[in-house]
């Protein structure tokens, strides 16, 4: 099925699972996910099923050093 | 069952009359300026008068440790040196990790005042009790390898640490720095010229042992939880194994890594290769470590004939300064210009940025090659850095120029020149963009010691969820408010950016890592912090005490500066920031001018600063227990 994440359209697995959906996209869990705008808490990354056409927004934290 | 807190041992040295003298400070008073910047404060305030030239023997250096500096944990050895800055005027500071913190402390001192200046080149020697000035004329002009290898020779023992300046600050370029273990720098600020300035070649201690911590089994808990906090923490893990060059490509791809003198954020051409991932598929030698630290973020890199490990590796400031700054692809240069300013002795963040600065310059035609020496100063020219870097150093011809920073370099080219420094208070800026972070680009104008990175947390960490590690420990500063993107500035971000300011003055004060102690993403949180300091040394304290001394010490300074003439006029940032980014994901992007300057506003309002100065007014210094520097 397709879904969009940040701005551009991937295809992926039926029933894939947030946490699915970001090793797939080679983030760690240590990330923020937007599902149709609404923010998923941490303990929603392991069970929270994509449905199609889902626009996801995923952002990387990038601090200082 | 707890302890009064320790008394401070003060090293004083006089460098014109070769005093050496021995001093204490009551714990009731330590307990207040803890250690490392704000006992630096405390002690250069006692001895610097307003208005003295940074490089006179007027000036006071102050390298100073913590109370809690020695306890054999991860994140716990830095110095700090504190003078006033050649670069900026204003209060200078600036932090280092290694092992020559710990065995500073372990000789029994908390400070090392320098005041004066010596005749002739010298070198500081701490053994214990025995404290000599000696000879340094042999080593003086040397890199900084030759010295330590000199210095060791001479002294005919291995086991001391060696905190030095190279040529750099011998020169009195504007921004050298003090570097130890040939590879740490306290680099900012251009401490390493007032050392050079005083004549001073080096300070050398013998090492020592760790501290016994006051209530051990509570201590061993803290200390041992490390390898799970680090299991648990991919941030952290991230930092040891690619270091903290880890994630430069995915700036890059955010289209927020400075680039070609902060005209684009983006950088396709390059980013791959420079990226800490890069390095540790290609270059990297080995991780190496501070004392008892888990975590190994520094890089040792080597290039067979072209780089020595002994210098360690780039960080990501580095890697992004000589390399994005300046267009500059090769890994191996950037590895190189990071050798070479760890031999001279210069601060990589602002070499690489004047550099930058320069090149800028020449691509408008406001030098040529009659300026340069005939260097082709194009964005992309690897080749160039090794040449200006020996240069700077040496003040050499164009070097010398650019010796003294971008911004005066630009005051001398003329006005078309201005625009291109980017800095705050004359200090290049570091590598996070104010239009990704506004938060820390309102730091960037506030600070009192200019444009810094490692003074406040990082906007991004605000849109992690409300179940996150991060938010969970922000909201223990009262932080709650989340974000869905990095790009909002309101009066909640403000307070974000205040109160892990202070918390990163904590820290500085504590002479703790930013890494591994912190208010959000890092190993260890507030109330682990808490406990470090009971477990550690005794002291009964809570969160309350300890972001009040981070309070404290901005607000020392910030008086510093009051009294030199500094206002919130010179809080500004440079107008490329307000100016749009060309290129890439980010083509277009400008900092919001109106919401940076409200902020500004509600920032100098809830510091309890003067709204016409921006410095702070009596009540809160009084409130800071600061009424003495009032009454001086």
């Amino acid at each position: 099925m397709e879904v969009i994440v940040n701005k551009k359209i991937v295809t992926i697995p039926e029933d894939y699972k947030i946490i699915e959906l970001l090793k797939y996209l080679n983030y760690n869990k240590n990330v923020a996910v937007f599902i149709d705008k609404k923010q998923l808490l941490l303990s929603e990354y392991e069970n929270t099923r994509i449905r199609e056409n889902n626009n996801i927004r995923i952002i990387r934290p990038l601090g200082g050093g | 069952m707890y302890n009064k807190f320790p008394n401070a041992k003060i090293l004083k040295i006089d460098l014109t009359k070769k005093e050496i003298t021995i001093e204490e400070l009551s714990g009731d008073i330590y307990r207040l300026y803890p250690g490392g910047s704000a006992l630096g404060m405390y002690l250069a305030m006692q001895d610097i008068k307003p208005g003295i030239d940074p490089l006179s023997p007027e000036n006071t250096l102050v390298f100073s440790v913590s109370a809690l500096t020695g306890l054999p944990i991860s994140g716990i050895s830095r110095v700090n040196v504190t003078g006033k800055s050649p670069l900026t005027g204003t209060i200078g500071d600036t932090q280092a990790g290694g092992f020559f913190p710990v065995h500073l402390k372990a000789s029994g001192y908390d400070a090392v005042v320098i005041n004066g200046k010596s005749e002739n080149p010298v070198y500081l020697y701490i053994n214990g009790d025995k404290i000599e000035l000696k000879d340094a004329k042999n080593i003086w002009g040397k890199v900084t390898g030759e010295s330590e290898e000199i210095i060791r020779k001479e002294l005919g023992r291995d086991d001391v640490e060696i905190s030095q300046i190279g040529p750099g600050g011998e020169n009195l370029v504007k921004y050298a720095c003090i570097i130890n273990m040939c590879n740490r720098a306290n680099g900012r600020n251009g401490m390493g010229a007032v050392m050079g300035s005083k004549n001073l070649k080096a300070v050398v201690v013998t090492k020592g042992k760790a501290k016994k911590a006051f209530d051990t089994p509570r201590f061993s808990a803290l200390s041992k939880s490390v390898a799970e906090r680090l299991k648990e923490n991919e941030s952290v893990a991230g930092l040891g194994k690619y270091g903290t060059d880890g994630d430069l490509e995915a700036f890059s791809e955010e289209g927020f890594l400075p680039t070609k003198n902060w005209t684009t954020g983006y950088f396709p051409e390059g980013a791959n290769n420079i990226t800490g991932e890069t390095m540790y598929e290609t270059i990297l030698k080995e991780r190496d470590t501070c004392f008892a630290c888990a975590v190994r973020c520094k890089r040792v890199v080597e290039i067979e004939g072209m780089v020595d490990p002994l210098y360690g590796g780039p960080e990501y400031e580095t890697a992004a300064t000589f390399g994005s700054y300046c267009g500059v692809t090769s890994l191996a240069y950037v590895a190189l210009a990071n050798q070479l300013c760890n031999m001279y002795g210069v601060d990589t963040i602002s070499c690489g940025a004047t550099i930058a600065f320069a090149m800028e310059c020449y691509e408008k035609g406001i030098i040529d090659k009659t300026v340069t020496e005939g260097i082709e100063l194009n964005f992309g020219n690897a080749e160039a850095l090794p040449i200006l870097i020996e240069k700077i150093a040496k003040r050499e011809g164009f070097g010398d120029l650019l010796a003294e920073g971008s911004y005066r370099a630009a005051e001398k080219l003329g006005a078309e020149a201005i625009p291109l420094s980017i800095t705050v208070k004359k200090q290049e800026f570091p590598a996070h963009m104010p239009q990704y972070k506004p938060a820390v680009g309102l730091i960037y104008a506030v600070n009192p010691f200019g444009a810094d990175h490692q003074s406040s947390e990082h906007d991004p960490f605000l849109t992690m969820p409300e179940d996150s590690r991060e938010r969970i420990r922000l909201a223990k500063l009262g932080i709650t408010k989340g974000y869905e993107d990095n790009f909002t500035m309101d009066n909640d971000k403000v307070r974000f950016a205040i109160e892990t300011q202070k918390y990163f003055s904590l820290l500085d004060t504590l002479c703790l890592c930013q890494f591994v102690w912190g208010p959000s993403w890092e190993l260890y949180g507030p109330d682990e912090l808490v406990e470090l300091c009971k477990s550690g040394i005794g002291w009964d304290t809570s969160l309350y005490e300890l972001m009040q001394i981070g309070e404290r010490r901005i607000n020392m300074m910030r008086y510093f500066n009051a009294r030199e003439g500094f206002t919130k006029e010179d809080d500004k940032l440079p107008e490329r920031i307000f100016e749009p980014l060309i290129g890439g994901p980010t083509d277009g992007v400008v900092l919001d001018r109106d919401a940076h300057d409200k902020a500004k506003e509600f920032y100098y309002q809830i510091a309890g600063w003067d709204k016409e100065s921006g410095n702070p007014t009596d009540y809160t210094m009084k409130k800071l227990s600061l009424d003495w520097l009032l009454e001086q």
